[in-house]
């Protein structure tokens, strides 16, 4: 029994924290700010419940089949057109994330660390750890975000603590902001919830795990867990430079760990550390997405061999991830291709679950 | 059997091929091939001084004004890093810094200049201390800033100072106290504020205040002394970008008294009415402020609290020897700080101002009253003149020292 379903809650729920934690990070707190100004610690805490929408139609259709991914289990239920069709959506989705995360890798890279070396080698490199990665089975797949997540999470902690002593609660006031407007409120809301598609991974994990009944509440747990991660991240960014100044700036978060510093001028330069840290964070995101991007692929064309597909598309995402031709577009892509998925990775699993409360009403008889 | 020798083969090559990859050779640099710039200064270049290098545009393209830009470079090998490092550097006349003063109509355009005049690549990375003039920040320093902001390299702990005239005599000290003048002028900065005759006012600090819509930036300013000495010589406050006026030393410590920047370091000489000239040194100082909006205008209530000690007393006729005489000699001295406190305010008033980050008050308690009236910085700098403020101090002598009567 535990031979086949190896996973446990605790590293299904790591799984999804350290795919959700990814490059976003850098951005967050200027993509919250020039929506909402001061009321950005709100409007991501507001946007963790409509990511939770998505993640709880996931998780709970999912369930109610433990012994089949979704990509299976959806053919049975909306016939293999439509299943195939959505899959293909899937998979378009999960690669473009693949590269447009690697390539907002890459920008940082070279903004801030290594000025003289192309962005391509640095890609490359990066491709294929991943592709690499990638190669092996959801077992191991779990077991190395299991044993980074820990890295990602104190490291960044520290530097949040390091940081607290700096805010000025002045910044944080008031809470709904001097320009509140519902519109540009309820867009900022959503385009942080699109931060949490990683929780889709979940789909994938749930065959494996020991206690499939736990998958709701574990994913919403996780997903709670990352979205207050981003909520601090947010606050301590708000508070120590005030809104006006993160609006001028790229990487918030990236000018936060600069600034931070153990004492005066002891230890200082914490960005370096901050990097690396940040490295294994997207690490760990890209291979997310690109092992979803691989596995939607393989249930498309009906073929078992992960490594030949990995190897099959690594080329393709890494020319796909070379086509923006400036910085701006880089993340204009990325926001336009992650607002368009929260709809679908929103809108699709409950149109599984709803079907699925029509055919089997309830549902019940597909629980072991 | 075959396949395997060979799949394992291409698989070495392969991984020996990419272990090249991991090194980072790209931007490997050694540390004697750059050209650390520890310092910068930057002035006002005089008019029409015909000195174009034209590295980055063609003759006659740029209409703007010229600025000079004097900076230190390291000299590898001849920093001392240590205290006895001085003998064994290989004699006392080797100078461990290296200045090159350049003209450029930006600072980009002027670090280029200076990058055709010297080998090794130009690295911003130990940059601690810019100093500009007076001149140069009383037009904008918006434009100083963009390039700063802009550039990977330069950090926010860096200090930013406005000097008293020329900005690149600076650059020329030969201090005594310590062998790298940049360095002398950094440990100066962070000594004071260490002893809270200075507030924390990087970079980094400079640019947040700058942004906010209801606080005005200000920078240390600082003077040359006749030994080649830097002094502190108050605060250079800034309007709409640019360098409006500066304080004198006590009002900085006014300043930060309003502010409660902690450890109080400033010592105030105050002819009491029946104590005579006595000196009181402000030990621990705490400010709680309150906005509200008055008769359609915000009113701010500060509450300052200050520990002070008294280290001085000329004429002890009447000494401070009781309880009794102490809330006596405290209650004359808080009309007195109260007086300094709204010297303070009104000076900055005048200058259209907000050094005290009143505005943020407003905007954080009042965001009704903010968004009908405030929609630019500076429409609150032009509001902050009329505002009215509102002191409440308190000062309480703690200690005498060990002297009775």
């Amino acid at each position: 029994m535990n031979n086949n379903r190896p996973i446990t809650t605790f590293q299904f729920m790591a799984v999804i924290i350290s795919t959700i934690i990814g490059v976003g990070i850098l951005v967050f707190p200027r993509y919250m700010v020039e929506y909402g100004g001061n009321s950005a610690p709100l409007m991501s805490i507001l946007a963790i419940f409509a990511a939770l929408i998505g993640c709880w139609f996931t998780a709970s259709v999912c369930r109610k089949y433990p012994n089949e991914t979704l990509f299976v289990f959806s053919r049975r239920l909306l016939g293999r057109g439509m299943a195939d069709f959505s899959t293909i959506i899937i998979f378009l989705f999960f690669l473009n994330s693949t590269s447009s995360n690697m390539r907002q890798f890459g920008e940082v890279c070279i903004t801030v660390l290594f000025k003289r070396t192309p962005i391509e080698i640095l890609m490359l490199i990066l491709l294929i750890l991943v592709g690499l990665s990638v190669r092996r089975n959801i077992v191991k797949f779990t077991y190395i975000h299991v044993f980074y997540l820990p890295f990602i999470l104190i490291s960044v902690i520290i530097i949040l603590m390091l940081s607290l002593k700096k805010i000025d609660g002045l910044n944080l006031l008031p809470i709904l902001g001097n320009n509140f407007t519902l519109s540009s409120f309820s867009k900022g809301v959503f385009l942080s919830a699109s931060l949490y598609q990683g929780t889709f991974i979940l789909i994938l994990l749930v065959p494996l795990m020991r206690k499939p009944k736990q998958a709701v509440k574990a994913a919403n747990a996780a997903l709670f867990f990352s979205g207050i991660f981003y909520t601090i991240i947010v606050i301590v960014s708000l508070g120590m430079f005030g809104m006006n100044e993160i609006e001028l700036l790229i990487y918030p978060t990236l000018e936060l760990a600069r600034s931070a510093s153990f004492g005066t001028g002891l230890l200082e330069r914490l960005d370096a550390i901050f990097i690396v840290v940040w490295v294994i964070s997207v690490f760990t995101t890209i291979f997310t997405n690109y092992y979803l991007a691989v596995y939607a692929l393989r249930e498309l064309i009906r073929i078992k061999d992960q490594r030949l597909i990995s190897s099959f598309l690594l080329p393709f995402i890494f020319v796909l991830s070379l086509l923006p031709q400036n910085f701006f577009q880089v993340y204009d892509v990325a926001l336009v291709t992650s607002v368009i998925g929260l709809i679908f990775l929103t809108v699709y699993p409950f149109l599984l679950w709803v079907v699925d409360l029509i055919r089997n009403k309830g549902g019940l008889s597909h629980e072991k | 059997m075959k396949n395997k020798i060979f799949r394992r083969i291409s698989l070495l090559i392969i991984l020996s091929l990419m272990s090249g990859m991991l090194v980072g050779c790209w931007d490997q640099l050694e540390i004697e091939d750059r050209a650390l710039l520890l310092g910068l200064s930057i002035d006002k270049a005089p008019a029409d001084d015909g000195k174009d290098d034209l590295t980055t545009h063609i003759k006659n393209t740029i209409k703007l004004p010229q600025i000079r830009v004097t900076a230190q470079i390291a000299v590898p090998g001849r920093v001392p890093l240590g205290p006895g490092g001085g003998d064994s550097g290989g004699g006392g006349n080797q100078n461990p810094v290296w200045v090159v003063q350049v003209y450029g109509y930006t600072l980009d355009d002027a670090l280029n200049n200076l990058q055709q005049q010297i080998s090794d690549p130009r690295y911003l990375i130990h940059l601690r201390v810019i100093i500009i003039s007076e001149e140069l920040a009383r037009s904008n320093l918006d434009d100083l800033n963009d390039y700063l902001r802009r550039n990977p390299e330069v950090r926010r702990r860096i200090w930013l100072l406005v000097s008293e005239g020329d900005a690149s005599k600076f650059m020329y000290i030969q201090p005594p106290l310590q062998r790298v003048p940049t360095l002398y002028i950094l440990a100066m900065m962070e000594k004071s504020v260490e002893s809270g005759k200075c507030p924390a006012n990087y970079l980094g600090e400079f640019w947040t205040t700058e942004s906010k819509w209801g606080q005005s930036g200000n920078l240390p300013y600082i003077g040359l002394g006749d030994k080649e000495n830097v002094i502190i010589k108050g605060l250079a406050y800034f309007s709409g970008g640019a360098m409006v006026g500066s304080t004198t030393p006590i009002e900085l410590g006014a300043y930060m008294g309003i502010r409660g920047i902690d450890p109080g370091g400033y010592s105030v000489l105050f002819d009491s009415p029946h104590f005579g000239p006595v000196m009181i040194k402000i030990d621990e100082r705490f400010s709680k402020s309150k906005a509200q909006i008055k008769n359609g205008k915000p009113h701010i209530t500060y509450n300052i609290f200050l520990d002070t000690s008294l280290d001085e007393q000329l004429h002890s006729s009447t000494p401070v020897s009781s309880s009794h005489s102490i809330s006596e000699l405290e209650k004359s001295l808080n009309q007195y700080v109260t007086k300094n406190f709204y010297h303070a305010i009104l000076q900055s008033q005048q200058a259209h101002s907000d050094i005290f980050g009143m505005g943020e008050k407003v905007r954080a308690h009042c965001p009704s009253f903010w968004r009908a009236n405030i929609h630019d910085k500076s429409d609150w700098e032009r509001m902050y003149s009329d505002i009215t403020v509102d002191f409440k101090v308190k000062v309480s002598i703690r200690r005498v020292g060990l002297k009775q009567k």
